[in-house]
Formats: structure tokens, C-alpha cells, sequence
């Protein structure tokens, strides 16, 4: 019903329309930029015959559509409407949280794909085979994936596979008598940032020292000092205080996900490094000196902007890193082939080794062929973390899967 | 383009408003804008389309021109252009389903349609009902407009031109000229968008997330979830659709229009008879004024013819909304209930005890809306089976717990806002004169909330959480 206003009823008119009006035209103005960088991209298109009517249209929508403007700020109410709500879940079950607080993405359901693990664990032979053709050792390491199938109580809201798919390419590796370490079954290399997919500096670091006793107890060879550089009482925990908002909390904002401590364990023994890294055999940086000095991103890690302190682990190498240990007490050489779970563990590892190189094999990283530079590095040890594909020149592994 | 995107509100929206008001004193220039902008709107979506936009607007423009000029030849031309308009809409939208149909009767050859390449332009049901109305109305002996400028202004005009509502000439011809822009009416128009934008953001797409997870995974089903998936359906078509027409209703106001309602709390009717008189009210509107009244109406000589008439219009109705089988057994499926309310004393009993009528309605409209939603005819009995426990399917799963608990706070209100309860709460207060200052707190308080909700929505987009208009699809 209709009823009628006094004057100081009619100013909630205008204060309604001056908050819609701020808001729109607040818009506006930001994507004004926007606007014209499209439009002008667009003119240009069609001037040059590049754009036809269609696509000029969308290249302007999505140059309009681009520009959001304070991002964090959204992602800030976001996340709080999620927690005033209670809810567990955001995004449409695509990041789910458990009564600890730990975030987990939607599980991979359905039937584990056996034919593709086999094909999988045919590649890890081949580069078994290839390591051991001239004497090198091999290692093959189950990690402990971070996965909702972990929490229970989240049974309901995702089913997951991948331990189960985890379990199965174990099984074949473990049917073609290739060494097996799964980590696993170690509860201290399974702890995981509550808002990132990665594990804890303190997970990596202890894989690294399980990993050197396996390379002992199965080809007896020893890493001298992997038992000191193996013990966490030999380091300085270096804390960073609700600083590292991590992929998953990235995308449900911290009221919803919380934020984790960022801790370095920093050898108090003294440490002397070089690290290069390179992309398609490229030097994209080196540094030098101690272990802090070498790996960690002192840069990043105080700058309060940016909130994926994983990447402070080797400067957020990802494609082919090589290590050199001027301090090593042995003169091994170690090949780590792993995903980005490997960026904390390689830099406590590369302390066992005189030199250890470190390749990610995911797409868009190192995708060269492994069976070659094993064949022309050499390594003493290899060591391969990894759940998927490989190019081993099978023609198997493809760069669009 | 969409009303819940970006580009829309931060763009298209001020940019339109800041020169329409810069137009103030200038009405023609004011027009000549708003039709120019509705048919840049229009191309946002699919440019090459706007041709067709224009073919149509020009085409009515000459058939209501020629109609009235030849008044003796009317008949003809009317049905000339009754012919053209359902024409295009046949080749555009059920040319496909038509071959298709004919290869499966001739034992199931594939028949490939000329025109089988062909998109949807989006809104062409609406527009071109909307251009319908306007030459039969012209044939009718209402006012015919001269001015091209001001029948394409009408018929592509941005707030109803993708879904709706669909708006008859008369309703707007002074206002094309004589409208009137109030701050009042500006406010109003503020208020209304925002409802639908909430709607539509917050309770329509949250409501799709449940539905979508039951309708697309109908084989693990379980009986509670088959229903939380209907419930939630129901709900979702409500609001995306309604908070479509309140933003279209908006927007017409801040420039000065005023459009009719498309809906009035349709899930508080208390027959399915009274269901259609408060859903998509512009659609019913008009197949009664130009398909069921043109029949006949309920003045026949027989009862028979009567629901003849009523079969035909339900039959349209069900494939207005697209070439499926689907379709065309949602609108049977009314036909049904209306005879069966009419013909018969259940009618007359959920007259009496409005409370039964409101839970069979209720009912029947979940179902209906179920077999609406599925993919095909074999899907919606699969569904509607499980519904009733006739599959092989749990009773209960603790999914359907999870669902409702993440999602309570929106199915509480997607609930109450589907009802009118507020409306005649606000109501009450509003009559009782000695409750001046409360009615102010109230009203500024729930506006003040109106603008936290819109943040809130326009922070859903940002998140990526949208999914398109159901009814752009029809």
C-alpha cells in the first residue's frame, strides 16, 4: 500500500537513490578504464578486419567484465556472509570446510581410472629401468595428498577417490618390484595449511629425512649427515603469524577459511648454497649463500599483500632448479621429479646432496623428455613423487591433458 | 546482455541513465536514446540478431500502418501478419522440433531442417508476442502509432525485451511521450531492481544449486532429495523469474515507465484456476485476450467447445516455452487440473477450504514444475517416480540433511519471500496511524537492508556466483 511521506520521510528517497547512484556510477568511474582500453582494442580489431561484429562485441564485454575493482574487499564480504551463514561449504561444494577448519576441495568421484594408472606406472618403469641401466638408484614416493577424503565428518559432502587411485598405482609399482616409499603411513609428513592444498614446512621437511633413510636402508647408500640435517632440533622455527591465506582460502576468502602461520625452519648449523633456476634452459635467477639467504623470499614473505606464502620456498621455482651444497659431506647427486609439493621439501633435501636438481613435471613446467636427462645428467639417486603423467616419450603424455 | 552482469550495471545502466537525465526537457531525444540503447543491448547478447529485432518492429510498424488505413482489408492483413510474426518465431524456434518430429514418424530418419544452424534469438517469444498484440490491438480499433521511432521504442524497449513482462500497446502509448519522471518514482524503481537483483542472485541462483545438483543426477536420487530438489526448483523458477519482472518493472520506472505485474504471490493461490492468475500474468493475459477469448472463450455453445478452447490455449501455452515434449505435457498437464476444478465439485470444495487448495496446489504445481525441469519425458517420470517411492531409490540420504543445513538461511527465506506474510505484516503496520515512527524506521531500515543485500549480490557476482536466466531460454 501506498502511503503518504512527510518531509523527512522523502529525504529516505533521496538516500536510497544517492547509495544505488554512488554505487553504479562508483562502478562507472572504475570501469571506466576498462572500458576504453576495450573499446579501443575492439576499434582496432575492427579497423584491421581482425574483429568481426561478434567478437567485437564479446572482446567489449569481456574488457568491461574484467575489472574488478578491490578484489579483496569482495572476496572480505564474501567470505563473511559465509560465516555469519555457518556454512560449510562455498562456491557450490567446490571448497569445503571440516570441524578442525581445514579446507578441502570437492573430491574427484566416480571409479579410480585403472587403465590410466597403468599406463602411469609403465612411465615410472621406464624411468626405473633408465636409472638403473647405469647403476643409479631409484626411489618411488607416495605422498600423502592433502584430500576431503582425510576428514570423515565431511563424508556427505564429497566422496573422493584418491586414495584409493593412490593405493592402486602403489600396488603396481610395488608388482614391478620398483622401490616404494609411501609417506603415507608417516602421520608427521600429513599435515597440511588449513587454507592451501600443500602440505607444512615441518611435513616436507621430515619426508625429506624419511626419504634419506629409505635411500639407506633399501641401496645402503648414505647420505652423510642426513641424520643430523634430519633432525628438527638442529633448526630455528621461524614463525609468520596469520600471513599465508593459501589456493583454497584464496578463493573462499579469510572470514570463511581463516589464515595459517607460516613457519621456516631455519638450520641453525651453517648452511652454504648456490640455486639456479631455468625455464626452457634458461637462467631465470641464481642466489647464494645460507640456507635462508638461498631459498626463502624474504621479499615476499613480508610483504602483507601477497598471501600465498607457499611461494616462498625457492623463490617460487617451478620449472628446473639446481642445487649446490658447497657444504655437503658426500659428493652424491640427487634427481627430484615431483609437483609443487616438492618446492619446501627440496631445499631441506638438497642438505643430503652434494647436488640436487629438482624438475615439476605438470604441464606448463619442465615437460622435456625425463628419460633423456636421466640418461645425460646422471644421477646417483632419482628420486620420483609424482601421480601422473610423464614424458618419457611414450607419446603418452600430452601438453593439453 | 544480463541485468546481473557487470557490464550492465557499471556500464550500460549509468551510462543510460546519465544521458537520458542529461535529456531532461528533451523527449524525443530521451526516446531516440532508449531505443538506441535497448537495440545495443539487444546485440550484446547476439548482434547478428538485431536485424530481426528491426525486421519485426518495422513490419508491425507497416501491418498496424496498413490496417488501419485499409480498414476493409483488415482481416487480410491482419492475418498476414499474424502469419509473418508466428512465422519467424516457428523458423527460429520450432522449425528443428517440427523436422525433427517428421523424421521420427517416418521411422526415424534423421530429416535435417534448412534451418537447423540456427540459434535462439534470444527473446523472440517475448518480443514477438509483444509486436502481436500491438497489430491485433491496432486491427481492434486501438491507437495506431505513426511513428516508427515510438513502435520500436515499444517492442525493443531494454527492461522487458528479453523476458518480459510482456506489455500491450495502450498500456504505454501516452507514456512514450507524456511519461513523467519523479524522484518518487525513481526511488520505487531503485527499490524494485534491487528486489529482483537479490532475488534473482541470492535465493533464484542458490536455489539452482540444489536443484541442478537433483535434476542432473536423477538416477541417485533418493526419495527426500527428489523432493528438496522439487522444492527448491519451484522456488528458483519463482524467484529468477519474478525477480527478473521486478527489475524490468524497476528499471521502466527510472525512466519513467510504468509496466504492469507479472506476478502476485502465485504460490499463495489456493487453486491452480487462481495459481495462473497470479504467475506470469502478462503470458496468461494474453493468450485470454488474443487465442482463448478470439475461440470463444467460455461463451460456447457447448461445454465441449469451451474446453476445446481451453485446450488450445494450454497447449500453446506449454510450447510458447520451447519445442520439447516437455513443454507441451507441462501445459496439458493444466489443461487437465482446469477442467478437472471447473467441471467438477473439487473445484468448488477447494473453494470452501482454501486450506486444502493451497496444499494441492502447491503439489501439482511442484510436479508440474518437475516435469518442466527434466531433461526429457523419460526423465521427469523417472523423477516423479522417485518422488513417490515407486524407484528402487532410499528414502533418505544424509546429502539431503547437508543441503538444507548449508542452505537454511536462503530456503527460510526463499520460503517466506514466495508468500506474502511481509506484505501484509508491512501492510498492517502501515494502516495504524499512530504508528507514524515506526512505519519510517521500517521503511528506511528495510531499505537501508535493500542496499546491504544488493552489495551483497553484486559481491556474489564478483565470486562468480551466477548462472543465467531460466526464462531467456523461452
Amino acid at each position: 500500500m501506498k502511503i503518504k511521506w512527510s518531509r523527512k520521510q522523502r529525504d529516505k528517497n533521496y538516500i536510497i537513490t544517492f547509495c544505488f547512484m554512488f554505487i553504479i556510477f562508483g562502478g562507472f568511474f572504475v570501469q571506466s578504464s576498462s572500458l576504453v582500453r576495450s573499446v579501443g582494442t575492439t576499434l582496432l580489431g575492427v579497423m584491421r578486419g581482425e574483429v568481426s561484429l561478434s567478437e567485437c562485441v564479446n572482446t567489449f564485454k569481456e574488457g568491461c567484465n574484467l575489472t574488478v575493482y578491490n578484489q579483496d574487499l569482495s572476496l572480505d564480504i564474501f567470505s563473511f556472509v559465509h560465516r555469519v551463514l555457518g556454512k560449510h561449504e562455498a562456491r557450490n561444494f567446490e571448497v569445503i570446510k571440516s570441524d578442525e577448519g581445514q579446507l578441502y576441495f570437492h573430491g574427484t568421484d566416480g571409479e579410480i581410472k585403472t587403465e590410466e594408472l597403468q599406463i602411469i606406472a609403465d612411465e615410472y618403469e621406464i624411468l626405473y629401468e633408465e636409472t638403473f641401466r647405469y647403476g643409479g638408484h631409484f626411489l618411488y614416493v607416495q605422498v600423502p595428498f592433502k584430500n576431503i577424503g582425510q576428514a570423515p565428518e565431511l563424508a556427505d559432502y564429497s566422496t573422493d577417490n584418491t586414495e584409493e587411485s593412490e593405493n592402486y598405482l602403489v600396488h603396481l609399482m610395488q608388482d614391478k618390484e620398483i622401490p616404494v616409499l609411501d609417506l603415507r603411513n608417516y602421520g608427521k609428513c600429513a599435515k597440511y595449511y588449513k587454507t592451501d592444498h600443500h602440505w607444512t614446512e615441518e611435513s616436507a621437511f621430515f619426508a625429506s629425512a624419511y626419504i634419506a633413510k629409505e635411500i639407506k636402508r633399501i641401496y645402503g647408500i648414505d647420505l652423510t649427515g642426513h641424520e643430523y640435517y634430519g633432525d628438527i632440533k638442529n633448526y630455528e622455527p621461524i614463525t609468520y603469524r596469520d600471513c599465508f591465506l593459501g589456493s583454497y582460502g584464496i578463493r573462499v576468502g579469510p572470514y570463511f577459511a581463516g589464515r595459517d602461520d607460516f613457519t621456516v625452519y631455519n638450520p641453525k648449523f651453517k648452511t652454504n648454497f648456490d640455486f639456479k633456476h631455468f625455464i626452457d634452459g634458461e637462467k631465470q635467477f641464481e642466489h647464494q649463500g645460507t640456507f635462508w639467504e638461498t631459498f626463502i623470499d624474504q621479499e615476499m614473505l613480508e610483504d602483507s599483500n601477497y598471501k600465498n606464502k607457499y611461494n616462498v620456498n625457492m623463490y617460487c621455482a617451478y620449472v628446473e632448479s639446481i642445487i649446490q651444497n658447497y657444504l655437503a659431506q658426500n659428493d652424491y647427486s640427487g634427481l627430484l621429479i615431483t609437483h609443487s609439493y616438492g618446492r619446501s621439501m627440496a631445499q631441506y633435501m638438497s642438505l643430503n646432496f652434494k647436488e640436487l636438481r629438482y624438475l615439476d613435471p605438470q604441464v606448463g613446467r619442465y615437460n622435456g623428455n625425463y628419460v633423456e636427462y636421466i640418461r645425460n645428467y646422471k644421477p646417483d639417486v632419482v628420486i620420483l613423487m609424482y601421480n601422473d603423467k610423464i614424458n618419457v616419450g611414450d607419446g603418452q603424455w600430452k601438453e593439453d591433458e | 546482455m544480463l541485468f546481473v552482469s557487470f557490464s550492465f550495471l557499471f556500464l550500460f545502466l549509468p551510462g543510460v541513465l546519465g544521458v537520458y537525465y542529461l535529456f531532461r526537457s528533451h523527449r524525443k531525444l530521451q526516446n531516440i536514446l532508449l531505443f538506441l540503447a535497448s537495440l545495443f543491448f539487444y546485440a550484446c547478447g547476439e548482434p547478428k540478431f538485431v536485424v530481426l529485432l528491426l525486421t519485426s518492429i518495422f513490419l508491425n510498424w507497416l501491418f498496424a500502418l496498413m490496417i488501419e488505413r485499409n480498414k476493409g482489408k483488415g482481416r487480410l492483413l491482419l492475418g498476414v501478419a499474424v502469419i509473418t510474426n508466428i512465422g519467424i518465431l516457428f523458423v527460429f524456434k520450432y522449425c528443428n522440433a517440427v523436422f525433427s518430429c517428421i523424421g521420427f514418424l517416418c521411422g526415424g530418419e534423421i530429416i535435417n531442417s534448412p534451418f537447423q544452424n540456427i540459434t535462439l534469438p534470444i527473446g523472440i517469444s517475448f518480443f514477438t508476442f509483444q509486436a502481436l498484440s500491438y497489430v491485433i490491438d491496432v486491427y481492434r480499433g486501438e491507437q495506431c502509432q505513426k511513428n516508427l521511432l515510438y513502435v520500436g521504442l515499444y517492442i525493443s524497449f531494454f527492461p522487458q525485451l528479453i523476458a518480459g513482462p510482456i506489455v500491450r500497446y495502450h498500456s504505454i502509448a501516452n507514456q512514450l511521450m507524456e511519461r513523467k519522471e519523479t524522484i518518487d518514482k525513481f526511488e520505487d524503481g531503485i527499490v524494485r531492481f534491487i528486489q529482483g537483483f537479490c532475488k534473482k542472485i541470492l535465493l533464484a541462483n542458490t536455489m539452482a544449486i540444489i536443484a541442478d545438483k537433483a535434476f542432473n543426477n536423477i538416477s541417485e536420487l533418493t526419495v527426500s532429495f527428489a523432493w528438496l530438489g522439487a522444492l527448491c526448483y519451484t522456488l528458483q523458477i519463482f524467484f529468477d523469474f519474478s525477480g527478473y519482472s521486478d527489475m524490468a518493472i524497476g528499471l521502466g520506472k527510472m525512466f519513467g515507465f510504468e509496466f504492469e505485474e507479472n506476478f502476485n504471490y502465485p504460490y499463495m493461490a489456493s487453486s491452480v484456476t487462481e495459481f495462473w492468475r497470479r504467475w506470469h500474468i502478462s503470458l496468461s493475459n494474453w493468450f485470454r485476450d488474443y487465442v482463448y477469448i478470439p475461440l470463444g472463450g467460455n461463451r460456447t455453445e457447448s461445454v465441449s467447445r469451451n474446453y476445446f478452447n481451453l485446450f488450445v490455449v494450454w497447449l500453446l501455452t506449454g510450447v510458447w516455452h520451447g519445442a520439447h515434449l516437455n513443454f507441451a505435457l507441462w501445459g496439458m498437464g493444466y489443461f487437465v487440473l482446469l477442467v478437472l476444478e471447473k467441471a467438477t465439485s473439487f473445484g468448488k470444495i477447494i473453494q470452501k477450504r482454501k486450506w486444502i487448495g493451497h496444499i494441492y496446489t502447491l503439489f501439482i504445481v511442484m510436479v508440474l514444475w518437475v516435469i518442466f525441469r527434466a531433461g526429457g519425458i523419460q526423465d521427469a517420470i523417472q523423477y516423479i517416480q522417485t518422488m513417490f517411492g515407486l524407484t528402487e531409490a532410499n528414502l533418505f540420504s544424509s546429502q539431503t540433511w547437508i543441503y538444507i543445513k548449508e542452505n537454511i538461511v536462503y530456503l527460510f527465506f526463499a520460503i517466506l519471500l514466495s508468500t506474502n506474510i511481509c506484505g501484509r505484516l508491512k501492510d498492517k503496520i502501515f494502516q495504524q496511524k499512530e504508528h507514524k515512527k515506526v512505519q519510517i524506521v521500517i521503511s528506511v531500515v528495510g531499505e537501508m537492508c535493500l542496499v546491504i543485500l544488493f552489495v551483497i549480490s553484486i559481491v556474489y557476482i564478483i565470486n562468480g556466483t551466477y548462472n543465467p536466466f531460466i526464462y531467456f531460454n523461452f
